[in-house]
C-alpha cells in the first residue's frame, strides 16, 4: 500500500503517503481486493483528493496475497477516489467498473503481463500498446 | 428458472466489496446467475463482470436464476441486496 501511495504522491503532492496507505490497508482489511487473473486492486477514499489517481506496479516475483485459491499476485491497480459527501458524484463505481471491463480483455492483461519498464507499462495500462 | 427485478440498496452501489460478496454469494449454488443492468448483462459469478455493471444505488437489476437450486439460490440472492440497506463505512 505504501508503494500505491508513494506514485500517487509523486504525481499528486497533496496526497499525504501515511494516510492514503492506511485508508489503503484498512480497505483492505475489510475484504480482500484481489480480482482475478494474478490483478489485485487495492482502493481508498481520499479526504481532499480532486481527481481519482490509478497506480500500476507489476511485480517480477508474483507474491502471495490475500487472494482465493492461494493465487499469487503479479500486477497492482491501486485508485485512490476523492472522498465525497451525499450530494456530490461519487465516481468509485463508474471508475471500477472502467477498470473492470479493461481487465477482462485478454490483449490488454497480456500487454501488461508484457511491459518489461515503466514506459511500456504505462503504455500498456493506457491501452496505448498491444502484446 | 427465476427471474426477478432487485434495486441496489448499497449506498456506494456495487463497488468492489459488494461485488466480491456478491460473487461469494452466488458461487455457493450451482445454478447459473445473471444479473442485468440497463444494456448490460454478467455472469453474477464472475467478479469482473459484476463489476463492469457499474451499478448504482437505486439502480433495478434483473437476476435470472437456472439450475436445480435455483430457488435457494434466489432467497440468498435477495437477502444480498437487502442486506445493502445495512452497509456502513
Amino acid at each position: 500500500m505504501y508503494m500505491i501511495s508513494y506514485l500517487s504522491h509523486k504525481t499528486n503532492p497533496s496526497v499525504n503517503i501515511s494516510y492514503a496507505s492506511r485508508i489503503l490497508a484498512e480497505r483492505e482489511k475489510l475484504g480482500s481486493t484481489y480480482v482475478d487473473y494474478g490483478i489485485a486492486i487495492p482502493h481508498g477514499r481520499i479526504e481532499g483528493l480532486e481527481e481519482p489517481l490509478i497506480s500500476v506496479i507489476s511485480l517480477k516475483n508474483p507474491m502471495p496475497y490475500s487472494a482465493k485459491d492461494h493465487q499469487k499476485v503479479h500486477l497492482f491497480f491501486g485508485l485512490l477516489i476523492p472522498a465525497v459527501n451525499d450530494k456530490q458524484h461519487d465516481p468509485h463505481v463508474e471508475i471500477l467498473a472502467a477498470l473492470a471491463e479493461k481487465l477482462k480483455d485478454e490483449n490488454y492483461r497480456n500487454a501488461l503481463a508484457n511491459a518489461t519498464n515503466n514506459e511500456t507499462l504505462y503504455l500498456a495500462a493506457t491501452g496505448k500498446i498491444n502484446p | 428458472m427465476i427471474k426477478a427485478t432487485l434495486t441496489i440498496k448499497h449506498a456506494l452501489g456495487l463497488h468492489a466489496r459488494a461485488s466480491m460478496q456478491l460473487v461469494d454469494c452466488v458461487s455457493r449454488f450451482s445454478s447459473t446467475v445473471t444479473i442485468s443492468c440497463g444494456k448490460k448483462s454478467c455472469d453474477a459469478k464472475n467478479i469482473l463482470d459484476v463489476m463492469t455493471l457499474g451499478a448504482t444505488r437505486g439502480t433495478p437489476v434483473t437476476v435470472t436464476v437456472d439450475g436445480d437450486d435455483e430457488a435457494d439460490a434466489m432467497v440468498a440472492i435477495q437477502a444480498f441486496f437487502d442486506k445493502g440497506e445495512d452497509e456502513r463505512f
